[in-house]
Formats: C-alpha cells, sequence, structure tokens
C-alpha cells in the first residue's frame, strides 16, 4: 500500500461526498480522483473506493469501462492524445500520428519500454480552430504538425502540467 | 458586402473577457437577475417563450415551451446544463466556459428560478480542464455576492450549482444518456416518454439545456421576449454562434443574427477556402448533419432552411471540406467516429456502423467496388428508424446522403 497516495485519495473522497450527496453520482468524479492520483484506475485505488462508497470493485468498472477518459492499465508518463476528427483530419492529422508513432516505435495505448510515453488518437476536443489539436497529460497542445510534435517528445516536461486535477465545486 | 456580426452573446466574451465578476458587472452583468427575481417564475417562462429562442444544443426545441411541461407540484426540480460539447467541429460553448462563465451562471440562476429548481449542476467535458477552475472560480465569486446559495440577493429563493466531469463519450451528450452519467452510471440513453421535464434527475423533474441556450437567457430578460424574436427569421429568432472549421484560412468563432448570413459567406468570413484547394462541400452543423454542395450552400443559415435542404443546423459548427483529402477518408473518419461512440445498446447502430467503416476503409485504400455501395446504403436501410437514440440515426443520415450526392464519385476521388 503506498500510505501517501491512499491519505490523499482518502481526503478528496471527503470533499466530494460534500457535494455529491444524492444516488451514486460521486463515482465518476471519485474514479477522476483514483486517476490523478495513481495515473491510471489502480486496483488500490479502486478498492479503497469501493470500501468508502459501499459497493465493488465490479461495479465501478463496469462504470469507468464505459468512459474513454479512464484507463485501467497504465500509461506512460507523458500519455498523449491526437485528435484525428474531421477539422483535424483536413490539417493532416494523421501525418502528426505517423510521426508519433515513427518516433516512439509504439502502437496505439503500448507504453514506451522505459515507461516513459504512450499515445491514443482522440475524437474532437472542440479546439478545431487550433488543428491539429491534442493534449499532453491532458494539458492542451495546438497546432500540431509532424515537426513540431518532435519538439513535445524530446521536451514532455515543457508541455505536460506538473499535476492533472479537475476542479469541482 | 462588408458581413458584419451581431455579438450579443460574444460581446461578454471580447476584451479581456468577463471571467471576473467586476468585469461582468462593469459589463451590465446580473442585472437581468434582479429583474426576473422581480417577476414570477411564469412570467420568465412567457418571455422565453415569446423570444422563440430554440435550443441550442442541436435539436432546435423551443426552450420556454420546454420549460413549461415542468410541472407546478411543489416537489424538487432540477437543472442540468450541457456543457459535453461533443459535436465534431463545435467549440461554441468552449467560448463562453472559459471567457464568459458569469453569463452562464446569471443564466443558470434565473433559469432555475423559472423553473423552480433549488439544485443545478454543469455536467461540463474533461477535454476542457482549464474551464472547470475558470467556472469553479466564478461560482466562488457569486456565491461570496450572494448570487447564489441561500436567498438569493435577499430574495426567498435559493440556488445551489455544481459542476460535474464528464469522462470522455459523445453519446453523454444526448440529454438521457448524461442523465444517467450524472447519477455516476454507464452513459445509455433512457427511454423517451417519460421525458426528462417529467422524470430526470434523480426521477425528479429536469430540465436540460444547452450552454449557449442559457447564455441566451440574461440577454432575453434584460430586453424582452420582444425584442429578441425581431432578429432573426420568423422561426429562427434570435442570433447563433457559428464556429467556423476544416479548409478555410482562418477558423473562428462569431456570431450573427439568423437568416443575415449564407454557408458561403461564413467560408469568407472565415478567410475563404485555403490556398491551392477547391471546395468540396459544407457541412452545416456539427458532424452528425449531412454535407450540402454546390449551390446548397447559398442557403441562409438558419433552421428552415437547413432543414429544406434534407440536414440541420444542429450545434452551428460548419466544417469546411476541400479536395486536399480524399473523399472516402472523410466518410470513413466520420462514420468511424459514430462507430467508436455508439454506445452498444441497440443492434443497428453496434454492428451496423462498424460494418460500414469496414467497407469504407476498403474504399478509401482503393480496392471500391460499386456493388459497396449498394451495401453503404442496405445498412443505412438496416439502421434507420431502428435505433433507441438519434446517434444511430444520424450516421446513417449522413452516410446516405454523401452516397446519394456524390455517389461512385466516392470510389475515386482521390
Ligand atoms: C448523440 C447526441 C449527442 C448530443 N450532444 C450534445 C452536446 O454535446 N451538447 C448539447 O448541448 N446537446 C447535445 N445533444 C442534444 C441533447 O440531447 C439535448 O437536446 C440538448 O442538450 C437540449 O438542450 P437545448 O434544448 O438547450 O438545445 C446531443 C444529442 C445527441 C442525440
Ligand atoms: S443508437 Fe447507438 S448510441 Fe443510440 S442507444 Fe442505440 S447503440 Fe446507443
Ligand atoms: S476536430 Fe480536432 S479538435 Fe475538433
Amino acid at each position: 500500500m503506498n500510505l501517501e497516495k491512499v491519505q490523499e485519495l482518502r481526503e478528496e473522497l471527503e470533499n466530494l461526498k460534500k457535494i455529491y450527496k444524492k444516488g451514486n453520482s460521486i463515482i465518476i468524479p471519485a474514479l477522476w480522483r483514483v486517476q490523478e492520483i495513481y495515473g491510471y484506475l489502480s486496483d488500490e485505488g479502486l478498492e479503497i473506493l469501493a470500501n468508502e462508497l459501499n459497493t465493488t470493485k465490479e461495479k465501478l468498472l463496469q462504470v469507468a469501462t464505459f468512459y474513454h477518459f479512464f484507463h485501467t492499465k497504465p500509461t506512460g508518463k507523458y500519455h498523449i492524445y491526437i485528435c484525428t476528427n474531421v477539422s483535424c483530419m483536413l490539417n493532416f492529422a494523421y501525418e502528426v500520428v505517423d510521426e508519433l508513432r515513427n518516433i516512439l516505435k509504439v502502437n496505439e495505448n503500448e507504453v514506451t519500454p522505459d515507461g516513459m510515453f504512450s499515445w491514443e488518437e482522440i475524437e474532437c476536443i472542440g479546439l478545431c480552430d487550433q488543428p491539429v489539436a491534442g493534449f499532453i497529460n491532458m494539458k492542451r497542445i495546438t497546432n500540431l504538425n509532424k515537426d513540431n510534435i518532435k519538439d513535445i517528445i524530446e521536451n514532455p516536461q515543457n508541455y505536460a502540467p506538473e499535476k492533472t486535477k479537475i476542479e469541482l465545486i | 458586402m462588408e458581413l458584419v456580426e451581431k455579438r450579443l452573446i460574444l460581446s461578454y466574451t471580447d476584451d479581456e473577457g468577463s471571467i471576473t465578476i467586476e468585469n461582468y458587472i462593469k459589463k451590465g452583468g446580473y442585472k437581468a437577475l434582479r429583474k426576473a427575481l422581480e417577476m414570477r417564475p411564469e412570467e420568465i417562462i412567457e418571455e422565453v417563450k415569446k423570444s422563440g429562442l430554440r435550443g441550442r444544443g442541436g435539436a432546435g426545441f423551443p426552450t420556454g415551451q420546454k420549460w413549461s411541461f415542468v410541472p407546478n407540484d411543489g416537489n424538487e426540480h432540477y437543472l442540468v446544463i450541457n456543457a459535453d460539447e461533443g459535436e465534431p467541429g463545435t467549440f461554441k460553448d468552449r467560448e463562453i466556459l472559459e471567457k464568459a462563465p458569469h453569463l452562464l451562471i446569471e443564466g443558470a440562476i434565473i433559469s432555475a428560478y423559472a423553473i423552480k429548481a433549488n439544485e443545478g449542476f454543469i455536467y461540463l467535458r474533461a477535454e476542457y480542464m482549464d474551464a472547470f477552475k475558470i467556472l469553479k472560480d466564478a461560482i466562488i465569486e457569486a456565491y461570496n455576492n450572494s448570487l447564489l446559495g441561500k436567498n438569493i440577493l435577499g430574495s426567498n429563493f435559493s440556488f445551489d450549482l455544481h459542476l460535474y466531469p464528464g469522462a470522455g463519450a459523445y453519446i453523454c451528450g444526448e440529454e438521457t444518456a448524461l442523465l444517467n452519467s450524472l447519477e455516476g452510471k454507464r452513459g445509455i440513453p433512457r427511454l423517451k416518454p417519460p421525458f426528462p421535464a417529467i422524470k430526470g434527475l434523480y426521477g425528479k423533474p429536469t430540465v436540460v439545456n444547452n450552454v449557449e441556450t442559457i447564455a441566451n437567457i440574461p440577454i432575453i430578460i434584460n430586453n424582452g421576449g420582444d425584442w429578441y424574436k425581431k432578429l432573426g427569421t420568423e422561426k429562427s429568432t434570435g442570433t447563433k454562434i457559428f464556429t467556423i472549421s476544416g479548409a478555410v484560412k482562418e477558423p473562428k468563432v462569431c456570431e450573427f443574427e439568423l437568416g443575415k448570413i449564407t454557408f458561403r459567406q461564413l467560408i469568407e468570413y472565415a478567410g475563404g477556402i485555403r490556398e491551392g484547394s477547391k471546395l468540396v462541400g459544407v457541412i452545416p452543423g456539427g458532424l452528425s448533419a449531412p454535407i450540402l454542395i454546390n449551390d446548397e450552400i447559398d442557403i441562409p443559415a438558419t433552421y428552415e432552411d437547413c432543414s429544406l435542404k434534407n440536414t440541420m443546423l444542429g450545434s452551428g459548427a460548419v466544417i469546411v471540406i476541400d479536395d486536399k483529402i480524399p473523399l472516402a477518408k472523410i466518410i470513413r473518419r466520420s462514420i468511424q467516429f459514430f462507430a467508436f461512440e455508439s454506445c452498444g445498446w441497440c443492434t443497428p447502430c453496434r454492428d451496423g456502423l462498424p460494418w460500414a467503416t469496414r467497407i469504407l476503409r476498403k474504399i478509401e485504400v482503393g480496392n471500391g467496388r460499386r456493388e459497396d455501395l449498394d451495401t453503404l446504403y442496405e445498412i443505412c436501410n438496416y439502421i434507420k428508424g431502428k435505433t433507441f437514440c438519434a446517434l444511430g440515426e444520424g450516421a446513417q443520415w449522413i452516410l446516405r446522403v454523401y452516397i446519394e450526392k456524390f455517389g461512385e464519385k466516392i470510389l475515386t476521388q482521390g
């Protein structure tokens, strides 16, 4: 058990319980907290959640697997999304994807051997005015092309946020 | 002729925007709320009905009418704001959420007062990570100024507003799937009726409205329904925010009086088609809207004109298509989107769309035959009218129109 993470998750759950009081509404915000703290929906995180919310891990996974952002396996330290929906595709999104695959030498949703990177195509993220658009650890990267994607892989720390957290109230 | 925008909503995003409450109040913010609290809820609904405002989320249902379906039962009611903005090509709500959060909050409070809801949720797609912080800060400001919470501005109306995070699922923009998601479940649509206005969130009467719809409410209350109705056409009143993207020089978000601008003019307004390519067509209202070609793009961008041309204004997302990318690839990518986002509940959509995508892939790599188009058309017939929600229906609709308008060109273009 990673006590620090367990502690952090418990505190976050206490906060969420004050916001989402009815039905099972707390589940999706709580799944986000697990993923934010562990990087993915880890067994440990899900077990704590199941305990706290009086449900089972399986029931939580039944919900979680419906949603594209939730990962049930670890991703790379930097997880990159590239939008290939029509407006971005018209601006050559597939060139960016091909370049990414070439540089990283892994397929979609595989992790590089050093654990640093993984990538995924994504549907429209509402940044069609700055194509090609994507995310690195949920932070926007825009106006991508097959050249500037290289810099993102070389210096990911310049683009990725220190921490990813959805602010709720 | 110079094209002049009519920026009712977007004026709040101009300059430094109205992210802080000070800026919003400087731009006239929260006056409408004061006025609304002096009115009876029924009077507000009447004013919104008079305005002719139609929902801006895609379906275009009259907002005032929707509100009047909520029973006067003294029970718990909910307001849910649909900020899922998943329709490809759409980024209008993003502008409001990130640059004019208080306009949305003011609209939410007035709407909640009108439908007698004491609690509301903004269902916000996780893709808009920055908007969570902006909205949260704005909501806290509103609480600190007695605009949210108990006894708003000293009245006997109380209202709490929460943010709820999506987690990546286009179908959760469909209002009943959204409600399931908001209840912490898989985002599968519900059978209608009962409609949410009768049985919605936690089984209670609920109004679900799009962000842009709600942002119009303070403007309507400030100026009156009759004033708003004078803008636009008889069936498409007011202004509409358009987002123009794809093969244009300057993709952008803009707001025009409805009926005053055609799709061709919208392309011009976005700097025209990019260098060295030819226009193939325009998707007028997000990826679920069938394509317009040739002189069809000279129609005014209104609900009724789109409907006459067998398409829809939808979310107002104008996607401009040129010949730099092969048509078969664009069609394949579009149908692949719907196949990927299908919730899996009903067979025609769950099975039919991946099947169509496979055939389109074959065509895309140059192995398509005439018979493949027939098979695609058959798949459309097999989906049409047999799906549980509009996702599958919309997908077959756009595919059908591509086949009807381009025929064998799909096999050869590119
Ligand atoms: C597949 C599907 C996706 C939808 N996505 C959205 C969306 O992202 N945002 C939205 O406001 N409405 C969306 N809608 C429409 C909603 O179901 C609903 O009509 C709308 O939120 C009502 O608000 P309005 O009357 O203010 O437009 C979608 C509908 C379908 C069938
Ligand atoms: S049409 Fe598709 S998205 Fe809609 S309920 Fe059926 S399977 Fe789900
Ligand atoms: S199509 Fe890529 S952000 Fe919209």
